[in-house]
């Protein structure tokens, strides 16, 4: 009873004043900082940058190009997850491993015979989801053969795939991102020159793929033994056993631990702030130091956490509803 | 006979590939390192750095060498990774078991808390901490007297320090019989679930030993509290806002990942044992600690492994705060100074690995001790 007393009261005080201060208080529009009510949220800031939080400094009349690359990945996840139907496998499958080729010709334009836009003015949700997918849709095929190589009865293989996946998962992520800035310039050819951008791609990716091997190993390993032998006793090679009897069985195993990396991937593009990239949270991170808005770290992050927030979380759900749902299939098979 | 060859034929077909991508990479390196004018090696370590770090554990000068500061570094990730790493395991310990307390407030809490925080950035609570939280403390001047002289500004946290004087030798032996009394009183703890008072006695008696003798060597030291003078305070122990911040976060952050993971070991547990529990007539603390949480650890403890592998690999980002980590002092600012970019990444990494190892090894071990026997 007393706990109760506490809590409610706790809320009966918290709930009001939080409310006053986003909403009731709160200033949607302004010119400038001293347009804000000093007593509310003055959400006429975030409002005012929202074309930059979401596109960064690409210039105003090509932001359709980037409107592109930040909503392709955006709709081929809503398919993937929405009501299926009939090509919705393979348009999802298309669209996301022509992502890093088509979203960087449409963002950098000059193959296309569009303005240049180059890499430094990326920036904002655009950059967030560009990398995050350009890093996990290259990962993915590595990953897949890293976990193929960890396997495997072939003593070279396995050592190999286990050390490079043990040394990538090992270290830190900010570490990955510093040591691929300075040594991909090193291990290539003097004289190649590569933007910032890229470089972080790279680091990203080989951290990635060496989790998702290990999400692949476990999926595989999930299946029973006896599948790949009966593959084999029918005469099915190693590859058409993995394409048509394995991975399809593996896949629905794999699927929560995917989207676990997914949400991981998402919020670790944040550290790319590191090499000096501006992604969703870093370019918010440089308006606040805006003189014209000076003192609105508050509103800045609450917005940026929030857009987190409710990404992570949806997905979350997603995650564990598929594993209630294919944890049900399998027990359901279990008991015939 | 010709699977086996095929077998060869592949794996030397994969090494002959990394070693030529290896040699390739190797040639590039040493070619461009040639257009440098730089020659590889470890001799660097002994020359002078030229830069100090805001917060070392060993005695640290700006003539330090660059050897010294690899050291510096590494204790300086260890320390922060370990007080993050305990106080992450109580909050989260707590907040798991929140989430299954019998009053449902709690039970609420836990959960908002654990869902708020597990599907945002941690570097954004990294940073909301230290450029909202932390600046939004009063200044110096108005500091918040938590008394016992603990301060709170926006600075930073201020302490008291132990001072030598003339009974502190007394006050260390009071300190160490204080630490082997602590030890006597796990070990004579009574291994029965339900005990009797003459069976407590000799931890009770033990514990209070301990307690009685770290309380007295605390009197007899003498503290320095920090003085406010000037425009900081003088005295005691400092811990610097990166500091503050970089725990802070690392401590909420992976605590509700740990909550998460403690809630999960309960409730694998098997439901008849706590009926059977509280049909004897235990009370929810009890069935908690003596009954639930023992067998809740076997499946806990390789996830928790993890998450300590997470915690200090995102300790690393001690580098956005300005905190000197092993990665900030070596793999950034010795790096951009002396240019070893081969030497100073294998020795960074090399940390890393090492520490990964060690936690994997000691959850093995724990589970080959503890963990289910398969049979």
């Amino acid at each position: 009873m007393a706990v109760w007393a506490i809590f409610l009261l706790a809320l009966a005080m918290l709930v009001p004043a939080l409310l006053q201060w986003a909403i009731f208080d709160a200033t949607w529009s302004a010119e400038n900082r001293q347009g804000c009510d000093p007593d509310g949220a003055c959400w006429a800031f975030v409002i005012s940058r929202l074309p930059q939080f979401a596109f960064g400094f690409f210039p105003s009349q090509e932001r359709w190009r980037a409107a592109v690359a930040l909503l392709a990945p955006i709709i081929a996840l809503g398919l993937a997850l929405g009501p299926a139907f009939r090509w919705r496998t393979p348009i999802v499958v298309f669209v996301l491993a022509t992502y890093p080729v088509f979203s960087t010709l449409i963002l950098h334009g000059e193959l296309l015979g569009l303005t240049l836009v180059p890499t430094t003015q990326w920036g904002g949700m655009t950059m967030t989801v560009y990398v995050g997918t350009v890093a996990f849709v290259s990962a993915f095929p590595i990953g897949f053969l890293l976990a193929l190589a960890r396997m495997s009865r072939l003593p070279a293989l396995y050592v190999l795939a286990t050390v490079f996946i043990e040394v990538w998962r090992g270290l830190p992520l900010i570490a990955v991102l510093f040591i691929a800035v300075v040594m991909v310039p090193l291990i290539l050819p003097p004289g190649t020159e590569f933007p910032r951008l890229a470089l972080a791609l790279i680091g990203i990716s080989l951290y990635t793929s060496s989790y998702l091997a290990e999400v692949f190993r476990g999926g595989l390993q999930s299946i029973g033994k006896g599948q790949g032998e009966a593959a084999a006793a029918l005469g099915f090679t190693f590859w058409n056993a993995q394409a048509y009897i394995l991975i399809p069985q593996a896949i629905r195993a794999v699927l929560p631990g995917i989207l676990n990396t997914v949400v991981a991937l998402f919020k670790d593009t944040t550290y790319v702030l590191v090499v000096g990239l501006f992604d969703f949270l870093n370019i918010v991170t440089a308006a606040i130091a805006d003189p014209q808005w000076l003192g609105l770290a508050t509103e800045g992050y609450v917005f940026v956490g929030l857009v987190y927030w409710s990404f992570c979380f949806f997905l979350t759900r997603v995650g564990d509803s598929l594993e209630r749902r294919l944890g049900e299939g399998q027990s359901r098979a279990a008991g015939v | 006979m010709q699977r086996r060859r095929r077998a060869l034929i592949y794996q030397v077909l994969v090494v002959l590939c990394a070693a030529f991508a290896f040699g390739y990479f190797s040639l590039n390196v040493v070619r461009n390192l040639e257009a440098t004018g730089l020659t590889g090696g470890f001799s660097f370590l002994w020359q002078e750095a030229g830069f100090s770090m805001s917060f070392s554990l060993i005695p640290m000068t700006a003539e330090a060498t660059y050897g010294r500061i690899y050291i510096a570094g590494i204790l300086n990730t260890l320390f922060v990774a370990s007080m993050a790493l305990v106080l992450a395991t109580l909050l989260g310990v707590a907040v798991g078991l929140a989430r299954s307390a019998p009053a449902r407030p709690i039970r609420v809490m836990a959960k908002v808390y654990v869902e708020a925080v597990r599907n945002v950035p941690l570097l954004l609570i990294l940073i909301f901490t230290q450029t909202v939280a932390l600046r939004s403390l009063p200044v110096v001047r108005d500091a918040l007297n938590l008394g016992g002289g603990f301060f709170l500004s926006n600075r930073g946290i201020y302490l008291p320090a132990p001072l030598a004087g003339p009974n502190t030798t007394f006050a260390a032996g009071l300190f160490v019989l204080g630490l082997v009394s602590a030890v006597a009183a796990y070990l004579t703890r009574p291994r029965v679930p339900v005990s009797r008072a003459r069976e407590r006695a000799p931890m009770l008696v033990a514990a209070m030993l301990a307690a009685g003798s770290m309380l007295a060597a605390a009197v007899l030291l003498e503290w320095e509290r920090p003085k406010l003078g000037g425009f900081d305070f003088n005295g005691g122990i400092k811990l610097m806002p990166e500091l503050v911040a970089l725990l802070v976060a690392l401590v909420v952050y992976n605590a509700a990942f740990i909550a998460e993971i403690v809630r999960q070991g309960i409730i694998s547990v098997d439901k008849g044992q706590v009926e059977a529990a509280r049909a004897l007539g235990f009370r929810h603390g009890f069935i908690q600690r003596r009954i639930v949480l023992p067998q809740a650890m076997r499946l806990m403890i390789p996830p928790i492994t993890n998450q300590y592998v997470h915690l200090v690999k995102a300790s690393s980002l001690a580098t956005v705060v300005g905190f000197p980590d092993l990665v900030n002092v070596f793999l950034g600012t010795s790096l951009n100074q002396t240019g070893r970019a081969v030497e100073i990444v294998i020795l960074t990494a090399l940390v890393y690995l090492t520490i990964n190892v060690a936690l994997g090894s000691a959850s093995a071990a724990y589970n080959s001790r503890k963990g289910l026997k398969q049979r």
